[in-house]
């Protein structure tokens, strides 16, 4: 399987902006409407992107279905799951296991809640991933997906827990049972390739923040940098720009410098996403 | 190696244990949760002694340092037995519900000679941080005013559990404010007193939702707080703390530091107007990543402190953070005057559940019961 050059993400879509709060509103504010959101989506359409990045937040529903009646017959989807602030909110007000409970039997879905129970009473991770998985994985229904990612929030904190049989869970859960290649987004590039790597995932796909400001590659810019010359994973590059810290030429250079075929990016003008493809194209090559 | 036994394992101890966990200098030699499903979960997956309650922890693990983070009406005795066990000790924030509490475990702490923290983690964030040294520069001139802000989703609806009970440390105040007030306590020092404050509902009947007054600094500034836990308008709880000067003007939220100058500041490199600075171009890489920067900064600062005995050096100790806690009962009293009209309570709204909603309550209820 190639995973595609250019993959086009949503945090734009969100109001999500590492940079800034007033940016982060003012993107929230754009995108408030489907429409404004199913333009760009179109305009990334007529560039010739076909790789998309989606996270299952609450309003990746009426994206997909968007996605399904209109998207180009050689889309590829990359989602990643959970979306972090709908369990984060949930965990607030209910507490773990409410939440737990209040997701695994969301829309009268009475399997998930059967499984859901049999998960939390059987005291074991394991079960409660795979549900997990299944459940976000309906929104995603009859789209090629090419590869599902664990969010980073997720994958982190496993990785920190020293959870690895979970996440080896995860990874054999997404290709068993749903033909899909695993993917892990993280913000610890080196250890999540080491430990991926030694529980038995081979040549794991592993996203996470490279760019030329060292902004998130932790625990060093050096460490991140030689993972990637060692190799033995396909790695992922976001953040290439680091919310906007670093400008476009520059930030593709960086990334073209580096053992690395593959590149996320949000944008949400037809100029910047047009740019900031065909730089891509030009340097990853297509 | 530092010892290191874990106290309450909701969502904030997960998150410092994944943190820790991960340290090379750290051995965690135990965790102590009252939840019987959470001790059978961690007992599958991580290979740590586990306790049900935290004074078998101290007794048996014997941990040169705990991190203490159960719902905050646990921590008093919590913090308490561990300081008397000789532990340094890492706790939630706020210290407790109560500012004798709060100022009685300051002082216990200073005769003991232990490293203390309290988790304020914007105290550890590089914007925050960046800010707070430009202000003692002097850069913008004697401060005279500010406001100290915090808005966030966390409430959509009546809080159910501890959340919505502020015996347990639920609520806005105890939640948001003390956020914000701690902001103003890190860049101003401790406000002395308060007035106009307000505390008001939106979905909770038991809990306040909105908060707003003035602080008083030692020097007669007043500045405003202003917090919300129930607007649905931000997507992530957001602080945002600004400090006019004689001299220029700083607004600081977590990701960017503005600053307006009336003259340029050569030294500073900033011209006179606006300049930015952004959380990209003043934070550094971190050991371990998880949440956010500022939460392994807090916890390695913390590791350091007690590998050093250095008692002054964390960000928060528990004198700093009493302030906060005094703040709150005054906050509190304010808003309680009898001249102020009492705050308006929540509609009671019809109940008329699902079918579908009642077959959750139930499936609920019984999972309830079996877990």
């Amino acid at each position: 399987m190639k995973l595609d050059t250019v993959i086009f993400g949503d945090n734009q879509f969100f109001g999500i902006n590492h940079h800034s709060e007033e940016k982060a509103r003012s993107l929230a504010e754009r995108f408030g409407k489907l429409e404004a959101i199913t333009d760009v989506y179109e305009q990334a359409w007529d560039v010739g992107i076909r790789g998309f990045m989606l996270n299952a937040n609450p309003r990746a529903d009426s994206i997909c279905d968007f996605l399904r009646a209109n998207g180009p017959d050689d889309m590829s989807l990359y989602p990643s799951i959970p979306y972090p602030h709908k369990y984060a909110n949930a965990v607030n007000e209910k507490g773990l296991f409410g939440a737990i409970r209040d997701f695994t039997q969301d829309d009268g879905m009475f399997s998930f809640a059967k499984r859901g129970a049999e998960a939390l009473l059987s005291q074991d991770m394991v079960p409660v991933m795979k549900t997990l998985v299944d459940l976000e994985m309906q929104t995603f229904r009859d789209m090629n997906v090419k590869v599902l990612f664990l969010q980073n929030i997720l994958t982190d904190l496993l990785l920190g827990v020293g959870a690895e049989d979970v996440l080896a869970a995860f990874g054999e859960h997404v290709k068993t049972r749903w033909g899909v290649e695993p993917g892990f987004l993280s913000m610890n590039i080196p250890m999540a390739v080491r430990v991926l790597r030694q529980s038995g995932i081979d040549n794991p796909i592993v996203c996470g923040s490279i760019n030329r400001a060292g902004y998130f590659m932790n625990p060093s810019v050096e460490a991140v940098e030689k993972t990637l010359d060692e190799g033995g994973f396909r790695p992922m590059a976001m953040s290439i720009m680091a919310s906007g810290a670093v400008p476009p030429k520059e930030a593709i250079s960086y990334v073209a410098s580096l053992p690395l075929k593959s590149v996320v990016f949000g944008a949400s003008s037809r100029r910047n996403i047009e740019q900031t493809a065909n730089l891509l194209w030009e340097g990853l090559g297509k | 190696m530092t010892r290191i036994g874990f106290i309450g394992f909701g969502r904030m101890g997960i998150t410092h244990f994944a943190i820790l966990n991960s340290h090379p200098d750290v051995d965690v030699v135990g965790i102590a949760d009252p939840s019987r499903p959470m001790r059978a979960i961690l007992d599958s997956h991580v290979k740590v002694p586990l306790f049900s309650d935290h004074v078998e922890l101290l007794k048996k693990a014997k941990p040169d340092a705990v991190i203490i983070a159960p719902p905050t009406r646990f921590h008093e005795a919590a913090v308490r037995d561990a300081m008397e066990a000789g532990a340094h000790v890492f706790v939630e924030k706020p210290l407790t519900l109560s500012a004798d509490a709060s100022l009685g475990l300051a002082s216990l702490a200073r005769e003991r000679g232990l490293v203390t923290q309290v988790g304020f983690v914007h105290r550890s964030n590089d914007v925050f941080i960046e800010a707070k040294r430009l202000l003692e520069t002097g850069l913008i001139g004697e401060t005279r005013t500010f406001s100290s802000e915090m808005y966030g989703a966390t409430i959509s609806k009546e809080p159910s559990g501890w959340r919505g009970d502020a015996k347990e440390g639920g609520g806005c105040l105890y939640e948001f404010a003390a956020h914000a007030i701690d902001l103003v306590v890190f860049m101003l020092g401790a406000p002395v007193s308060v007035g106009g404050a307000s505390l008001d509902r939106v979905f909770s009947s038991a809990v306040e939702d909105l908060v707003s007054a003035t602080l008083f600094l030692p020097d007669g500034q007043a500045g405003r707080l202003e917090v919300n836990w129930s607007d649905g308008a931000y997507r992530k709880p957001t602080n945002r703390i600004t400090i006019f000067g004689t001299h220029g003007k700083i607004v600081a939220d977590p990701y960017c530091l503005a600053v307006w100058l009336r003259d340029a500041n050569a030294e500073e490199g900033l011209e006179a107007g606006w300049n930015r600075k952004y959380i990209t171009d003043l934070a550094a890489p971190v050991r371990f990543y998880v949440r956010g920067n500022s939460f392994t900064n807090q916890l390695d600062n913390f590791v350091e402190c007690v590998q050093n005995g250095d008692v002054g050096g964390t960000p928060c100790s528990f004198a700093e953070a009493a302030h906060t806690d005094v703040i709150i009962e005054k906050l509190r009293a304010d808003a309680e005057s009898e001249d102020r009209p009492k705050p308006r309570r929540p509609r009671p709204q019809a109940k008329r559940r699902s079918k579908r909603a009642r077959v959750r309550a139930f499936i609920e209820k019984l999972m309830g019961a079996l877990t």
